[in-house]
């Protein structure tokens, strides 16, 4: 498999496992959201231009509202959380840059870079989402509370996806 | 445009995400039952005050045609009343507007928006809800110039009190709430707070109207004669709308007057 159908592997697959299995996944008491499709945006390549990280995360957004019956929840979320993806990649980017062969995954960026970027990613996102959903000014207290737990519990999971899935270095 | 262009394409990234923002919010408030509701509540609320603001806009638009309907009226039912009393002389009024004035010189004037073709006339006097304000002394067509009693070139026939003694307001060039009325004799009873009033002996005005009152300072004496302090009535400063009072017969007794005051040889 080619560096290109990986790629588009890595960013697509999360997104049709969400479609299909987890559109409706809230796990304790709707604290947890398993935003599965959120891991494919994540994975999308380092050099990506900021209209194209629009453009698929308002993409993936509408199709899961569209499965999820959310109308437009998740495409407000998904696009906000794309506007800040290229600020936090400068945030987090090492000394010298990235290179062109690194991938913002465990394996290629290391366990914290990733953590540390799922984390202020899936905040933003989840932040936004509650908050959204709360409607109420009342209510945003809870859906911060809401959005830190869920973004926590997700970015452990995500590691522990990429952990789990990533490639066996073959030695000859 | 070129320029429209350039700016589109530095911050196309802000446009597309207003854009995507837009329809995914217009997707979530119409498809979900609380924000949809909190959404038309608010949009009542705004469209209320926009509303409001408007007609408030609208009203205060009006407010000068109102003005000019009310003006005209007043001059009408100002006639009507001189004519219900049965006045000897029944004066006419027409309104008009102050288009120019000074109020900060010696030799004040007005401009009027009203001229020939109105029916003005030099000679005509300048009231200001009763109050007298002043003479018109040269019309054209379409505007009138009018010197006011804060003109210390004009010289006014004035009366202190409803039968009082008749005598000169001459406006001392400094105050625009004051003039002073010369040539009163000292035998008269004055106060202060006394009513000034136009004479009717100018021609200009019906007489009675309020040009005044005896202000609260000592009188001057001069020889047999007192010059007496009035704090005029009219507010200089603020006029913007005037009557223009005519008197019928005026050029009849223009005409009567003009070239016999002196014997004939």
């Amino acid at each position: 498999m080619n560096d290109q159908m990986l790629t588009y592997g890595r960013v697509l697959i999360p997104l049709a496992i969400h479609v299909l299995f987890f559109q409706h996944a809230a796990f304790a008491a709707g604290w947890w959201f398993v935003g599965l499709h959120l891991l494919g945006l994540l994975l999308m390549p380092l050099q990506s231009s900021p209209l194209l990280l629009l453009v698929v995360a308002a993409g993936f957004g509408s199709t899961v509202d569209a499965a999820s019956f959310e109308g437009g929840l998740f495409m407000s979320s998904a696009v906000f959380m794309a506007l800040a993806i290229p600020t936090v990649n400068r945030l987090l980017a090492p000394r010298e840059g990235y290179e062109i062969t690194d991938h913002p995954t465990v394996s290629s960026m290391g366990l914290q870079w990733f953590a540390l970027r799922c984390l202020l990613l899936l905040s933003v996102h989840h932040l936004w989402m509650f908050g959204l959903e709360a409607g109420r000014w009342d209510l945003i207290p809870r859906a911060i509370g809401k959005a830190m737990v869920s973004s926590l519990l997700s970015t452990g999971a995500f590691v522990l996806v990429l952990l789990l899935t990533r490639r066996q270095r073959t030695t000859r | 445009m070129r320029n429209l262009w350039n700016l589109l394409v530095q911050y196309h990234i802000a446009l597309v995400f207003v854009i995507f923002q837009g329809i995914a919010l217009t997707w979530f408030v119409g498809s979900h039952g609380y924000p949809r509701g909190k959404w038309v509540q608010h949009s009542l609320e705004w469209q209320g005050e926009w509303d409001q603001r408007m007609s408030q806009w609208d009203r205060l638009t009006e407010l000068d045609d109102l003005n000019r309907e009310l003006l005209t009226e007043n001059a009408t039912l100002r006639a009507e009343l001189h004519s219900a009393r049965g006045d000897a002389t029944q004066n006419t009024y027409q309104g008009a507007e102050v288009i120019r004035s000074t109020w900060n010189s010696a030799t004040n004037q007005f401009v009027l928006n009203k001229g020939t073709v109105h029916g003005v006339k030099p000679g005509q006097g300048l009231l200001q809800n009763n109050r007298v304000v002043g003479r018109v002394i040269e019309a054209s067509e379409n505007y009138a110039l009018a010197l006011p009693i804060i003109n210390s070139n004009m010289e006014w026939s004035v009366r202190i009190g409803a039968t009082g003694p008749v005598a000169r307001l001459v406006w001392k060039g400094v105050d625009v709430t004051r003039a002073v009325v010369y040539d009163v004799p000292r035998s008269a009873i004055i106060s202060a707070g006394d009513s000034v009033l136009s004479s009717g002996f100018q021609g200009c005005f019906p007489s009675g109207l309020l040009v005044g009152s005896v202000a609260d300072e000592a009188p001057e004496f001069d020889g047999q004669f007192l010059n007496v302090p009035v704090a005029l009535a009219a507010d200089f400063r603020a006029i913007r709308y005037v009557q223009i009072a005519a008197t019928p017969g005026q050029l009849e007794i223009d005409a009567l007057t003009d070239g016999k005051g002196q014997p004939s040889p």
